[in-house]
């Protein structure tokens, strides 16, 4: 593993790190290791889908609208189970544990792309099965 | 003979798909290939071999869609197993187009020697249930 390569696992661990302790209730710190100029995409047509660009759009507009909507609990967060890597681009597979605000289970699966610079994430993209999201998040169903 | 490089063989895959490569897309896939789309549509799961591949998923997928193009803009990893990022783009049965914003979505494809083994997709599946299937996400309840 190159030193480019370490040093992106290092900040794609510590955000993976922060954001467990968002879901779980602890801390709301994950967004610092956000560039301010970063890309930040969630796939899907859900309300919270698309591409938020600058580290205020995220706060503004991403977690203003979603982190409401999301329960927060010991034991919820996610769990990487495979690293691919290349440089300053790192993807992670993840499964996650969750729940919407009424307790209802939420356990997603992930593919999470990480570009890495300057001890910095410039560019995430979270695809998920955004129609999970629409039934237990959103509670929706299909008609 | 030596293996092909998996990058190329992933590029060439794509092109298959996409009717740019001479050979068919199945002569690319291990006849033990595990394909696996993630969520819970009627296009997800997990699809063992190619009569699976080709009886189930395939023949599913070619019902909702006319057109298909695949467009490659990411490969990362340095051995077998790489991930990438894709722009999944085309026409449904019905005459809607799909992802003509071309939002990215995940694959991870393991290769060996020649072959491609597994695929590991993670598509756009609030977009699969409503422009491809003709769904649409309802509230549970009115408040």
């Amino acid at each position: 593993m190159s030193s480019i390569e370490e040093q992106t696992r290092t900040v794609v661990d510590c955000f993976l790190a922060d954001l467990l302790a968002t879901q779980e209730g602890r801390a709301d710190g994950y967004l610092s290791h956000l560039d301010e100029t970063a890309t930040f995409t969630v796939t899907g047509q859900t309300p919270f889908s698309g591409t938020y660009n600058g580290l205020q759009d995220v706060r503004e507009k991403f977690r203003a609208r979603a982190a409401p909507m999301m329960g927060r609990r010991i034991g919820y967060g996610l769990i990487p189970i495979d690293y691919i890597g290349e440089g300053e681009e790192l993807v992670v597979l993840a499964r996650g544990r969750g729940g919407s605000l009424d307790g209802s289970p939420y356990n997603n699966t992930y593919f999470l792309y990480f570009r890495v610079r300057d001890g910095k994430i410039v560019h995430y993209i979270e695809d998920f099965d955004s129609s999970l999201a629409w039934r237990v998040i959103l509670q929706c169903h299909l008609g | 003979m030596s293996d092909i490089d998996p990058k190329s063989l992933i590029r060439a895959f794509i092109d298959s798909l996409n009717r740019s490569h001479p050979q068919d897309p199945y002569e690319f896939l291990a006849t033990d290939v595990v394909i696996t789309i993630n969520g819970t549509t009627p296009l997800s799961g997990r699809f063992e071999g190619l009569p699976l591949v080709q009886k189930i998923l395939v023949d599913t997928a070619v019902g909702v869609i006319k057109h298909l193009h695949v467009k490659i803009h990411r490969l990362i990893g340095k051995g077998t197993t790489v991930a990438a990022l894709l722009e999944v783009k085309g026409t449904a049965q019905n005459g809607s187009p799909f992802n003509d914003h071309g939002d990215l979505c995940g694959c991870v494809f393991d290769v060996q020697g020649k072959c491609i083994t597994a695929i590991r997709a993670f598509p756009d599946t609030s977009m699969i249930d409503m422009t491809l299937f003709g769904w649409k996400f309802v509230p549970n309840r009115t408040t």
